[in-house]
């Protein structure tokens, strides 16, 4: 089936490069055509396709992809992870109905911890172990504007964990969100309602209010029973945009949530003989957060933004239970100093305060000592775009200086060359150097995964406060050509080096005792593994006529490890390199057959993921969306429909059970007013 | 079933682009944009006093020229004349680059950045070209408002005069008229 569908998309791209030729010419001519014209013929001139949005990011040096609020309706995607299986380089995958593995370029997992996520300005990871959690961030999908994905470090200007990539999801101001809407999603294994109100105070003070409730229905355990993994989750929040002037504005926006979700774990007891259990539980979250931003545009096109947040979280889950607050100040200066230079600086510090307990259930798996800690975090950095030679060559430079309780002082320089031979081409090439800096579990944790070494004697992991950032240099190269306002294609090569990449050491053996019933060798996270990843990227983006849209991608990647001297560095090893899948490609058409009905089709092939033992598949996921009234919007959206169940990650170690994926249907309905 | 399915995606694929003309007589918005703002160098007078920099030029002036519609206006002004005067364009970096521009384009990201340069612009005859409909009723003289799939100029006439500037009939014609401040 496979070569089958080869032979069709080859016979695709001959189509593809027939047109090219004759569109390129029709270019030139229609302008020749246009400038012929009177103000009356001109006027009466007919707008062929809206091809905007695929010319935003063409002119930005690094390997971006922008999913619009468009993409996310035509996937019907209903969450967050969902809205990022598009996107090239970037890997998805669910552990379970509310876990998921996501990241860019590689090293993926429950704890994928190369990210940096970001809603509306407010980073969304937590530094327990600089990882995202995925279940609780959402908000009202249809407010969300765009998702903007840059692979590659991001480290100059966004700060550290922004080592493979940065996420950034913006949602509409609040004068684009104006109105009742009342949504619901209704299906085989998942239901959710929203409700949002837009309202404006004065003509330069718009809000909106939301309110909104999923569950997720259990997925399917790995003998076909019915898993325990359902989640419940219910949010509010607000926002509020004031233009207090044509220079100022200020926006202030809060969210707050609560989540239950099911977690079935294998754990270790201190029940003989087996000393080891699968135990279900249900977690609770809930967290609130608020920020505040003013910006400030300045006559001479300068500005200044000035961003302040607060967020709270809290978590009893089955590995650990703990609660963490964080303060952030930021401030970004943009100036034109001189001509032909473009300057960004900016300035943070960001306070965490971490309290940690035992989980009734853990009793000793999951302990972080000590059980508080305040962290300080200081940063600033500076980038300018300096255009070398006029319309053509434009060099960035810029870097990153951050002072964290953990690894002290880092810098995180980059150099970004683009060169554009003509319009609608760019060249581009990059190296930056990121450091991953320490989460507080490498520094702080004692956890013992639910590995039995051998009958009787069991692995434990100790936190190391020697545990240094690891570090990467990354080179880049890209090329994005637009042969016609209508098409976009991307590629990007890169070449990453890492060191001293989270290892672990062996430091001794604990004897059985009364309080610990098993021996167990202690391991100690270490810095040991080197590795070199490299990749092809390639998006595809193409709306042949008014009524059809193509966004195409695939992705090539692979990882090299060089291991440390130790088995259990071995271990890590292969399940680095297995974790990720070789081959990716992605695919995503609409056709508008009227102006009110668009149908949609998505296919996705993924490789193999040999450490998670998850074979190769092909899925696809099919969709109509019905406007029938003004008011009324009708989807129908059928999922992953050519496989009953099928797993799409297991983790390897400190892992939940994991749960297949089902075929679904569900019904979407919209009332606006 | 995966077969047929499979079978039916590519179908659905293919069906539209062997069956639809990729070109008719329709053009880009941004051809047609920048081929309007090619014509308000003829279609809108300027006093002689605001040639006094380069009498020689007409210039075209924006914050980006890597957009889309600046790179394409850049071809159609290219060899180009308005009178006497050579049509060019220039990029401008801040308020103090204005001197000398007679038409300053905003796109609709930048246009947050229009209230600071407005004073400076008014007494200057220099003509505000911004590229979504409300343009004209922000403090912009011309924004250009898509209607259907048609292309029109909403001109803001006091603002307009304010500026010593004025538009030909004939492109007040098929212009839609907006007043206020």
């Amino acid at each position: 089936m496979i070569k089958k569908l080869v032979d069709y998309l080859g016979s695709m791209g001959i189509a593809v490069s027939l047109i090219f030729s004759s569109v390129m010419a029709d270019e030139e001519k229609s302008l020749k055509q246009l400038m012929s014209f009177s103000l009356e013929e001109l006027a009466n001139a007919e707008v062929t396709i809206a091809g905007k949005t695929l010319q935003k990011a063409t002119d930005i040096p690094a390997a971006v992809y922008v999913v619009s609020q468009k993409d996310i309706r035509r996937m019907g995607a209903t969450s967050i992870p969902e809205a990022l299986r598009m996107v090239p380089g970037v890997q998805v995958a669910r552990i379970d109905a509310n876990k998921w593995a996501v990241t860019s370029r590689g090293f993926n997992g429950l704890f994928a911890n190369n990210l940096l996520v970001m809603m509306d300005g407010r980073t969304v990871y937590t530094p327990l172990f600089s990882g995202v959690h995925w279940d609780v961030q959402d908000t009202v999908i249809e407010d969300i504007e765009r998702i903007e994905v840059i692979r590659g470090p991001g480290a100059a200007v966004w700060g550290a964990n922004a080592v493979n990539g940065v996420i950034n999801i913006i949602t509409k101001k609040a004068e684009d969100t104006q109105g009742m809407l009342l949504a619901g999603t209704f299906g085989t294994e998942r239901g959710i309602v929203t409700a949002r109100y837009g309202n404006k105070l004065s003509d330069d003070v718009y809000y909106r209010l939301y309110a909104k409730y999923r569950n997720q229905d259990n997925g399917v355990l790995e003998d076909g029973s019915k898993g325990t993994d359902g989640w419940d989750d219910a949010r509010g929040g607000f926002r509020v945009d004031w233009q207090i002037n044509t220079e100022n504005r200020f926006t202030v926006q809060g969210d707050f949530y609560q989540g239950l979700m099911g977690d079935r774990a294998n754990l270790l007891t201190k029940q003989a003989p087996e000393f080891r259990a699968t135990v279900d539980r249900t977690g609770d979250v809930w967290g609130a957060n608020l920020l505040t931003r003013w910006t400030q545009t300045l006559s001479d096109g300068s500005s200044h933004e000035l961003q302040f947040y607060y967020d709270h979280s809290y978590r009893d889950s089955w590995l650990v239970k703990h609660q963490q607050d964080i303060l952030d100040l930021d401030y970004q200066y943009h100036f034109f100093p001189l001509t032909r230079h473009n300057v960004v600086v900016g300035a943070a510090y960001r306070y965490t305060d971490f309290q940690n307990q035992t989980t009734s259930l853990t009793a000793n798996a999951g302990l972080v000592r000590p059980k508080n800690s305040q962290d300080h975090l200081f940063s600033a950095f500076i980038q300018d775009d300096i255009e070398v030679i006029e319309d053509s060559v434009w060099l960035t430079l810029g870097s990153k200086f951050e002072h964290n309780d953990y690894s002290g002082f880092e810098v995180q320089p980059s150099a970004r060359l683009r060169w554009k031979p003509n319009q609608g081409q760019l060249l581009w090439a990059a190296v930056s150097r990121a450091v991953r800096t320490p989460s507080r579990a490498e520094h702080d944790a004692f956890l013992i995964p639910d590995r039995v070494v051998q009958p009787g004697v069991i692995s434990a992991l100790k936190g190391n406060r020697n545990f240094d950032s690891e570090q990467l240099i990354a080179y880049e190269l890209g090329y994005r050509f637009q042969p016609h306002e209508t098409m976009l294609l991307d590629f990007t090569l890169f070449y990453n080096d890492y060191d001293k990449l989270r290892s672990f050491s062996p430091v001794g053996v604990s004897l059985p005792s009364q309080t610990a019933p098993l021996a167990a060798f202690v391991l100690e996270f270490d810095n040991q593994i080197k590795a070199e990843t490299y990749g092809f990227e390639m998006a595809f983006d193409w709306q042949p006529t008014e009524q059809l849209t193509i966004r195409a991608s695939y992705t090539y990647f692979d990882i090299q490890l060089h291991n440390g001297p130790n088995p259990a560095d071995m271990a890590l090893a292969e399940a680095f390199e297995g974790q990720s899948p070789e081959h990716q490609v992605n695919l995503l058409s609409s056709y508008e057959l009227t102006p009110d009905l668009t149908l949609t089709m998505g296919g996705h092939y993924i490789d193999r993921l040999s450490a998670s033992n998850v074979g190769s598949h092909l899925d696809i996921d099919v969709g109509m969306r019905w406007q029938v009234t003004k008011n009324l919007n009708f989807a129908l959206f059928g999922k992953n429909l050519l496989h009953d169940e099928r797993f799409e990650f297991r983790q390897v170690t400190l892992a939940p059970v994991s749960t297949k994926i089902e075929r679904e249907g569900y019904l979407m309905l919209e009332l606006k007013f | 079933m995966s077969r047929i399915l499979l079978g039916a995606v590519v179908w659905f694929l293919l069906f539209p682009i062997t069956n639809q003309p990729v070109h008719g007589t329709e053009f880009s918005e941004d051809q047609i944009k920048a081929v309007y703002l090619f014509n308000f160098a003829e279609f809108i007078r300027w006093p002689d006093s605001a040639f006094t920099e380069h009498p020689e030029a007409f210039h075209f002036c924006a914050l980006n020229e890597q957009s889309s519609i600046i790179r394409i206006l850049k071809k159609v002004i290219n060899g180009e004349t308005a009178g006497a005067r050579k049509l060019v364009f220039r990029r401008i970096n801040n308020q103090d680059d204005l001197k000398g521009c007679q038409l300053v384009y905003f796109q609709a990201s930048e246009q947050s950045k229009l209230a600071g340069l407005l004073p400076k612009l008014k007494m200057r005859n220099i003509l505000t070209v911004g590229d979504t409909e409300d343009f004209a009723k922000r403090g912009g003289m011309i924004g250009i408002a898509r209607h259907n799939r048609h292309l029109h100029p909403v001109i803001n006439v006091q603002r307009l005069k304010q500026a010593g500037l004025k538009a030909s009939a004939k492109l007040l014609r098929l212009a839609f008229v907006v007043d206020g401040e």
